[in-house]
Formats: C-alpha cells, sequence, structure tokens
C-alpha cells in the first residue's frame, strides 16, 4: 500500500510546567489519535509534559527530545536549536513532518492545531516549484533550513501565548472556585456552632429544671 | 553560485545565521547591546533516545552557542 512508504515525523510543542488547564493534554491526544492511523511515525518531543504522557506507551517511537521550555519567552536560539536538532536526527529523509502546537485564539480559548514543516523533497516536489525559473540548489537547502527553523519559532511562540493564557484562566476560576467553597463552609461551620451552643443551653436548662 | 564557504565547512544556514546575528549584536552600542544580548541567550537541553530511552549523548544543538 503506498502509505507503507511514506514516514512521518511528529514535532510536538509543549512545555515543562503544569497548573495551565488542559494546554498539554490535547496536543498529546491529537498526536495520540495521528499514532493510532500510523503507528510507525517518530516522535520529536519538545517539553518535559510530552515526554510524559507518551514515553510509557510510544517511547520507542521517539527521536529526542527538549527540556527546560517555559521558564523564560521563547527565542530564535531555541527554535534553531529544535530545527537543527531535527535535522540531526534525519528530518530531511522523511516524507511528512507534521508540527502540533497550540494556537492562540483569544484569552479563553485556544486551538490544538498541525502543521506541516517543509523538507527538501516537499519543496522540489511542491506544485508551484515550476513557476519559479532555475532556483539553486544551495539557496533551496538555505532557504528551507531557515524555513524549519521560523516555523519552529512561530509554533513556539504561539504555544507559549495559549499557555500563559490557559493557566491565568485556570488559576483564576481555581481562585474564584475555592472562595466560593470557603463561603460555603463558613456559613456550614457557623450553623453547627450555634447548633452545638443551643444543644449546651438546653441541656443545662433542663438541667437545672429537674432540680 | 557555488557552494558557500559555511557550507564547505560544514555548517547549516541555520547556524551561520545565528553567527551573523551574534556578531550584529556584539556590535551595538552598549545601552542596546544588554537587551539585544539577551536574546541571544537559550537555555533549552536536547536529549537523543535510542530504543526508548534518553541518551546521554547530546543533540549537536547542544554545542551550538547561546
Amino acid at each position: 500500500m503506498k502509505d507503507d512508504d511514506e514516514t512521518e515525523m511528529i514535532i510536538a510543542l509543549t512545555s515543562d510546567r503544569g497548573l495551565c488547564g488542559s494546554i498539554h493534554s490535547s496536543v498529546v491526544k491529537a498526536i495520540k489519535a495521528r499514532l493510532v492511523e500510523k503507528d510507525d511515525a517518530k516522535l520529536v518531543l519538545v517539553g518535559d509534559k510530552a515526554k510524559a504522557m507518551l514515553q510509557k506507551i510510544h517511547g520507542k517511537k521517539v527521536l529526542g527530545h527538549f527540556n527546560d521550555i517555559g521558564k523564560a519567552p521563547p527565542v530564535f536560539q531555541d527554535a534553531s536549536k529544535i530545527a537543527l536538532s531535527a535535522i540531526d536526527l534525519g528530518l530531511q529523509d522523511y516524507t511528512r513532518v507534521t508540527m502540533y502546537y497550540n494556537s492562540f485564539k483569544s484569552v479563553v480559548a485556544f486551538r490544538t492545531l498541525k502543521v506541516p514543516l517543509p523538507t527538501k523533497n516537499n519543496m522540489t516536489g511542491a506544485e508551484n516549484y515550476n513557476l519559479y525559473d532555475s532556483i539553486d540548489d544551495e539557496v533551496l537547502q538555505a532557504y528551507n533550513e531557515f524555513t524549519l527553523a521560523t516555523m519552529v519559532y512561530y509554533g513556539l511562540k504561539e504555544a507559549q501565548c495559549s499557555e500563559q493564557s490557559s493557566r491565568m484562566t485556570a488559576m483564576d476560576s481555581a481562585s474564584k472556585n475555592a472562595g466560593e467553597m470557603i463561603d460555603k463552609l463558613t456559613l456550614t461551620f457557623n450553623r453547627t456552632r450555634q447548633a452545638v451552643i443551643t444543644r449546651e443551653l438546653i441541656e443545662i436548662i433542663s438541667g437545672a429544671a429537674a432540680l | 553560485m557555488s557552494s558557500y564557504a559555511w557550507r564547505q565547512v560544514g555548517l547549516t544556514y541555520i547556524q551561520y545565521s545565528n553567527a551573523c546575528a551574534r556578531a550584529v549584536r556584539n556590535s551595538l552600542k552598549p545601552e542596546l547591546k544588554v537587551d539585544a544580548m539577551k536574546r541571544g541567550n537559550s537555555i533549552i537541553k536536547a536529549t537523543r533516545w535510542e530504543e526508548g530511552k534518553p541518551v546521554q549523548g547530546s543533540l549537536k544543538a547542544a554545542k551550538g552557542s547561546g
């Protein structure tokens, strides 16, 4: 079947830190769904959260992982390192390379998207390639490498933005829920306290009345 | 255009571009240099995996400066 010849590399963009709602689990869920369709895809994991969630079952598919993500805003140097490592791990030999990340929709909403990353073969095989006059192979390779780093940088920025806003909403609703719980429990506490006092009074009074 | 000098010594375009960026940052005036140098620092670490286990050998990326 044609599908058997195609190899796929999946790059997952998450981070190291939690308390951010369903950010990491939604990226991992999308990847797991893809792994059901394509069992022999290989993984490059960015962030400890993705590693923790995927290493048990799909550990054999992992080519490499990155950590110390999420502590500081991503810089182009981070994206360069990821792109260079991916190339080092053989990105240019894969038929398809997909990057899964969270795209920022609004402060309260994000979407998990996947975007295809270009390999050199994808570029030369593209439909509109013939529209361009004699592209130098050297230039194409340089452009391809740079595009990889740029797209990873874009993914990192979007992912971090979604994560920060998701963390804010998650913590906000957690604080609000905790506040409501405190109010409810305070009422119960007061009610119980008053009931105990009333019971003691009744015992004392009935004891005194019995004398 | 024949092969680039940096390609011949084994660099990729990304490494070449980062080296140029470093040079530009180093040549800035002191007030602007402080902020720019922060943009050059990257703390992320890469680990290669083999057979489902991380292996100590770092990937090429970790050797790159920044």
